[in-house]
């Protein structure tokens, strides 16, 4: 029996739209199906533009059957995190404090999915401004993790991930500050890429700390990032931190295979984490020797652990976030959630001499991480040490009690992959974490899909 | 910036830069987190020499 369309990754879900065996109507109408039974549990979605939606997949069925394919991304349905302006809808930040206006024109981001031909879905459900947690404060409810109703999906792109994990729609778009699309694609079992710094235009996106903010894909698979990093990849001269490199096609040479490439095992990242699941580390420790089987070198390598990022990195997310904040909360304090404006208000106690140390302190981890990736060709560790928290735990502190594994790589600006690497004995997945040299996205998406082909991990269907 | 004593902030400071809106628990919890925060910036470096220009800039990916 034919899979339902909703069940198919982006890149099978092209193919079969490319060869007309598929047609952008029924691929939506299947996904629409899906969340309309779905995510009354999961709370993915923030808000759809269905109407839009529809009349768009109808102009791609009609031109595809003319002639006029565009693409792998022509009438593929995608979603985005709601810090994501898409033009005539409100970008709600899930937060009391946005004012309802409808965006005046796309984010860079989604100009180009829409110039590719993809049909914009619509938003999904966030941590407020990126920082915050549910605590009854925000629009819209808490977002279920699809493996567990009782689990947590991660944040802060919580809607993204558990609708990528939960199957209602082939791809989403995401923010990632210190791991907000790496992490909750681990807990939900999805691939979450982070690109270069530098490498895909913030234009349009609502920030939290602007120097470490990041935008990037979920998706069920490896290739479907590498189709949607080629299309959103490339400078942009409205968003100055843009960088001026060539893009190459990473979906062309996925197939390279990892033979003869160098691999540095972060054993250390997870080893020394007191929250660390045995099963993590023993998935680890299997990816490691599915790359050597796979004719990769892997050694053990250290890195600044992420105990030693954590100073740098709190400062940094503090102060950024505070400046963007810092009149709303004095004017509009009871309007933001409580845990959220908690967390943004601990950053008006920083001094410019604390900020000013603290990229001192990012300077010498990103030299240090660049210096080790003078020696491998990509870095590989745990995405995180455990599996998904329990629901609606999140306290007041976390941010200053822990920086997670990931952030290390929002400070330092390297590309960054998680891919689903296994289940723990409680049933929920985790991830595998690869870094690579500054802008090899291509390398990165080599080593990830290699892996993903050896594993399969991520065909596994959730309960919800 | 001027700090409390104790290295956290005093409720006149609070109301500053915060504003009158925040509770007096509010106010406690936030002293609380703000010491907690001094804490980790002890593992920050200081001192001129560790300030050196080429440090201070943001981060810009090498292209």
């Amino acid at each position: 029996m034919n899979a339902a369309p909703w069940q198919l990754t982006l890149s099978e879900a092209s193919r079969q739209i490319e060869a007309q065996r598929l047609s952008p109507v029924d691929l939506l109408a299947s996904c629409l199906e899906r969340i309309g039974s779905v995510d009354g549990a999961l709370r993915a979605v923030a808000s759809l533009d269905r109407d839009g939606a529809i009349q768009a997949a109808e102009m791609a069925t009609r031109d595809i059957a003319k002639g006029r394919y565009r693409g792998p991304l022509h009438g593929i349905p995608v979603a985005f995190k709601d810090l994501i302006d898409v033009e005539s809808q409100v970008t709600s930040a899930n937060s009391y404090i946005c004012d309802g206006s409808p965006a005046k024109e796309d984010a860079f981001v989604v100009g180009r999915l829409r110039a590719a031909g993809a049909i914009i879905l619509g938003k999904l459900n966030t941590d407020e401004f990126a920082l915050g947690a549910a605590d009854g404060g925000q629009p819209l409810p808490p977002v279920h993790n699809p493996w567990n109703l009782d689990r947590a999906p991660g944040g802060s792109s919580t809607g993204s991930a558990a609708a990528i994990g939960g199957r209602l729609l082939p791809a989403a778009l995401g923010t990632d500050t210190g791991g907000s699309i790496r992490r909750p694609a681990a807990w939900c079992g999805v691939v979450g890429l982070k690109p270069t710094y530098g490498r895909i235009s913030r234009r349009g996106i609502i920030p939290l700390a602007p120097s470490l903010d990041h935008v990037g894909t979920f998706t069920r698979a490896v290739e479907d990032a590498a189709i949607l990093f080629n299309v959103m990849a490339g400078p942009d001269v409205r968003d100055p931190t843009t960088a001026q490199v060539p893009v190459v096609d990473c979906r062309a040479s996925l197939q390279r295979g990892v033979k003869g490439l160098r691999i540095g095992f972060v054993r250390h990242y997870h080893e020394q984490d007191p929250t660390l699941d045995p099963a993590v580390m023993t998935g680890m420790s299997a990816a490691a020797a599915v790359f050597q089987d796979l004719g990769a070198q892997v050694e053990d390598v250290e890195l600044p652990t992420p105990a030693s990022a954590r100073a740098a990195f709190t400062v940094i997310t503090l102060a950024e976030a505070y400046a963007f904040h810092a009149e709303s909360l004095v004017s509009r304090w009871n309007e933001y959630g409580s845990l959220t404006r908690h967390r943004f208000a601990v950053g008006a106690f920083l001094s410019a001499a604390d900020y000013l140390r603290a990229l001192h302190a990012r300077r010498e981890i990103a030299d240090a991480v660049s210096g080790v990736l003078r020696r491998f060709d990509v870095l590989l560790s745990a995405t995180a040490a455990n599996t998904a928290v329990r629901f609606n735990s999140a306290g007041r502190d976390d941010l200053l009690k822990g920086a997670g594994l990931t952030s290390i790589f929002n400070l330092s600006g390297h590309p960054a992959i998680s891919v689903p690497a296994g289940f723990a004995r409680d049933g929920m997945p985790f991830g595998l974490h690869l870094a690579a040299r500054y802008f090899d996205e291509e390398t990165l998406l080599v080593a990830a899909h290699a892996y993903e082909q050896a594993t399969n991990w991520g065909t596994r269907l959730p309960p919800h | 910036m001027t700090i409390g004593v104790e290295g956290v902030p005093t409720n006149s400071e609070m109301i500053r830069l915060l504003g009158p809106q925040p509770s007096p628990q509010e106010f406690a919890n936030l002293r609380e987190s703000v010491a907690l925060l001094r804490s980790i910036l002890q593992d920050l470096p200081t001192g001129i020499d560790d300030l050196d220009p080429g440090h201070l800039f943001p981060l810009r990916c090498p292209e």
